[in-house]
């Protein structure tokens, strides 16, 4: 559905307005009256050919029957014995012959050969029936004690070829054309003979004749042309034809008047029925537009609105469908949409951000507090340390328990401080110049021992001489950090593997890369958020987030990608700032 | 026993009529032309518009019977012998749809075989008061019999074929015979006396001519 709503409701009202008016113009315009009427007569004037078949088909039925009649031999055989009985039982009681008035046979002398009995033998004598016979079959129309009948002669020919009577059948006309033509044609029907009416269908217009004798209009007009007449108070079309197999005329009457009046009534229905039909439409189009085609969409807009009025902004708003204007509509509150949505992630983003950082300074406080108190117990554990030692210097097992104190005690200290430090949000770097194939292979050796127990293969490889400006112990924390994670994650047989390279540009990166089962997906994005642990028992979950921490502190980034199953692989990007250039000697396979 | 007794009976009549042993033929032939053959009359089906219609049907109606080429004479007097009915009834055979012979006589209580011997079928009819019978309708190879009991002319026709006609003439008196196509005739064995000759052809009135026989054979020319 293209164009706009207006524009098809003009065009619809348009429509409308011309059918009705057209319609309106038919049924009163006298042209279309004139025309009709017109109509009627050339309808009329085509009842010739029906009639032409009709007397031509009765006609030749008839003859066809008498000419049976007259070939048959038992019918020819019992003429010639003279008995009026034998006669009768030859001629049969079916088809035209059925209804036959009378059947009369007279020899050429004038003597009655037979006669069939009944009423009409008295007609026959009185008449002189059949009348002479010149030439073969001949069909008369005569009158007859005041009726018409339609009388057919045909010579008798004996079966030895002799000439042996007449034989006359007649019928009573009326019956024969009234009824059938009326029937045949639809017109009304006047039957005339001489000039003189002498029978009519039961609705023609107008009083019959008076008497036999009396004037009639329908028979006196002329035969092959569409006459009005004008018949008591009323003017109809007649039209007359002659027949010349009976010597009868026959006039079809009817009226235009009356026959255009149903048409008229027709289209005055025709009329009703389109407005009331035209206005089922408006009210079915207004429904189909408003519901569907307005109403549907302002509906589904309005419903949209809600939601985003109860906040909810996460789906798209699409009315393709919809008109124009509708359309319009949908793509601004689309657009009112995404903008709400963007701004309040933004809002929530920022609100994140600032409750994040409310929770670290909170930690920080605490942590400041309880790194505090944390400092004067291991204090005091180091100085006890020393004072055990110093009781037995010669004890080297006793000394190298006190180192182990001592250290331990150290890396408490160490990570107290930097939490506390990270709690703050600042670290001060002590920078320097590192050869990764030397400082990554010192920790390696740091974790030779726990991957043996562990069953984990560890794996260090990469160029010799990519010297990188970096604070050595923190950036070990994330060493430490990347690789204990990555042993706890791993299974026995497990190959756990830290790869350092030249990457695009002078970046530099350094990858831990184990064969465990992968970060969740779900996690991957805030897997270097504080307090965020993906399956350690033991983790404090600041881990990756000091690590993250450390590594920006320098500059660097710290990426991680996983496939579920696949393993996860933690990338630190030194950039080219802090990648020390110079001649570079490669030596794969610093590992154990 | 009775038949002994009228063969006995016979042998003596014919011993005491002197004439008997002087019968004399009595032949000829007819001379007048047989009645033309009317062209069917044809049924104008539709007055000025169909008349070559009439025209064809006119061509097809031709009729091929042909009693009219025969004459059929006998004598009639004072003093007539009986009948003699022939053993063997003579044959009207239906044959090409047509009757042959068409023209047959009998004598008083003889009778006619019709038999069919066209492969389609006839019937064999006659309304006539001397003889009225209807032998229904026959396939080829079925024969029927008819015995005539009274004199007359017996027209016969076959309701199915239109054109077939045919004449039996039954007569009381010893003295008739059906002429040849060319019309002649002979009646043999008449007894010397006088006589009426009685001639008849198809559609024409009866000829009556007086004959006197002797004892020399007769000849006439009846025109």
């Amino acid at each position: 559905m293209r164009g706009s709503l207006l524009r098809d409701y003009m065009v619809f009202l348009a429509i409308m307005v011309a059918a009705g008016s057209g319609g309106a113009f038919l049924i009163t315009t006298q042209v279309t009256r004139d025309g009709l009427t017109d109509l009627f007569g050339h309808r009329l004037g085509d009842v010739e050919l029906v009639f032409e078949q009709y007397a031509r088909g009765n006609h030749l039925v008839r003859v066809q029957e008498i000419e049976t009649l007259l070939s048959s031999p038992r019918f020819l055989a019992a003429l010639e014995t003279g008995d009026s009985q034998t006669v009768a039982g030859e001629i049969p009681t079916h088809g035209v012959l059925e209804d036959a008035a009378f059947v009369c046979v007279t020899a050429p002398d004038g003597g009655t050969l037979f006669r069939s009995s009944g009423p009409a033998e008295d007609l026959c004598r009185r008449h002189g029936f059949p009348l002479e016979v010149a030439n073969g079959t001949e069909c008369v129309t005569v009158r007859a004690d005041g009726e018409l009948y339609e009388v057919v002669t045909a010579p008798v020919v004996a079966n030895n070829g002799s000439v042996v009577g007449t034989l006359a059948i007649g019928r009573a006309l009326p019956d024969l054309y009234v009824e059938d033509l009326h029937r045949l044609t639809g017109f009304e029907v006047v039957l005339s003979l001489d000039g003189h009416e002498v029978a009519r269908s039961r609705s023609v217009p107008g009083p019959a004749p008076a008497t036999p004798e009396a004037e009639s209009p329908f028979a006196t007009i002329d035969p092959g042309h569409v006459t009005p007449v004008r018949a008591g108070d009323e003017e109809v079309l007649a039209y007359r034809l002659d027949d010349p197999t009976s010597g009868l005329s026959v006039t079809f009457v009817g009226s235009a008047e009356r026959a255009i009046a149903p048409i008229m009534a027709d289209v005055r229905r025709l009329l009703l029925a389109l407005a009331v039909g035209g206005f089922v439409l408006a009210m079915a189009t207004v429904w189909i537009f408003g519901t569907r085609r307005v109403g549907g969409p302002v509906q589904r807009l309005a419903r949209h609105a809600d939601r985003i009025a109860t906040g909810d902004l996460d789906f798209v708003i699409e009315e393709p469908g919809a008109p124009d204007e509708l359309g319009k509509l949908a793509a601004t509150l689309e657009r009112m949409r995404s903008d709400l949505a963007r701004s309040r992630r933004e809002v929530e983003e920022a609100h994140r951000a600032q409750l994040g950082a409310d929770r670290m300074a909170a930690i920080g406080q605490m942590a400041t507090g309880i790194i505090h108190d944390f400092k004067n117990p291991m204090a005091v554990v180091r100085g006890t340390a020393d004072l055990i030692h110093g009781r037995d210097p010669e004890n080297e097992k006793l000394a190298k328990q006190c180192t182990v104190i001592h250290r331990q005690i150290d890396r408490m200290v160490a990570l107290t401080r930097d939490l506390l430090e990270y709690a703050k949000g600042r670290t001060d770097l002590q920078v320097e110049t590192v050869e990764l194939a030397d400082w990554v292979g010192e920790i390696e050796a740091a974790h030779a021992e726990a991957c043996r127990r562990a069953g984990v293969r560890l794996h260090c490889r990469g160029p010799r001489g990519l010297r990188v400006l970096l604070d050595p112990d923190r950036m070990r924390r994330v060493l430490d950090n990347l690789l204990t994670n990555a042993r706890d994650v791993s299974g026995p047989g497990d190959t756990v593997s830290v790869v350092w390279s030249r990457g695009d540009g002078s970046e530099v990166v350094l990858e831990v890369a184990d064969e465990g089962p992968g970060v969740p997906a779900d996690l991957i994005s805030r897997i270097f958020d504080p307090f965020v642990t993906a399956g350690k028992e033991h983790g404090s979950g600041l881990g990756l987030a000091i690590a993250k921490k450390i590594v920006e502190d320098h500059g660097a980034r710290l990426e991680v990608a996983s496939e579920v199953g696949g393993g996860a692989r933690f990338l630190i990007r030194f950039p080219a700032k802090l990648h020390v250039a110079d001649g570079l000697t490669t030596r794969e396979g610093i590992s154990s | 026993m009775c038949r002994f007794t009228a063969t006995i009976l016979s042998l003596l009549i014919s011993g005491i009529l002197p004439s008997a042993a002087t019968a004399a033929s009595v032949s000829g032939v007819v001379l007048r032309a047989p009645a033309p053959q009317p062209a069917r009359a044809q049924i104008n089906r539709y007055r000025g518009r169909d008349a070559a219609a009439g025209d064809r049907e006119a061509a097809d109606a031709g009729c091929q019977c042909n009693p009219g080429e025969y004459a059929v004479v006998h004598l009639t007097g004072d003093a007539l012998p009986p009948v003699r009915v022939q053993p063997v009834p003579p044959t009207m055979a239906q044959k090409d749809r047509m009757f042959e012979p068409s023209v047959l006589a009998v004598p008083v209580g003889g009778a006619v075989s019709f038999p069919n011997r066209d492969p389609v079928f006839h019937n064999v009819f006659s309304y006539s008061k001397t003889r009225s019978f209807d032998l229904g309708r026959y396939p080829q190879g079925e024969t029927h019999d008819v015995v005539f009991d009274e004199a007359g002319i017996v027209p016969v026709f076959c309701e199915i074929h239109y054109s077939m006609r045919a004449y039996i003439h039954v007569f009381d008196t010893p003295y008739f015979a059906v002429s040849d196509l060319s019309r002649r005739f002979e009646i043999a064995d008449v007894d010397p006396g006088r006589y009426t000759l009685h001639v008849w052809q198809e559609n024409l009135p009866e000829i009556t001519v007086p004959v006197t026989v002797g004892e020399d054979p007769v000849r006439l020319e009846v025109r």
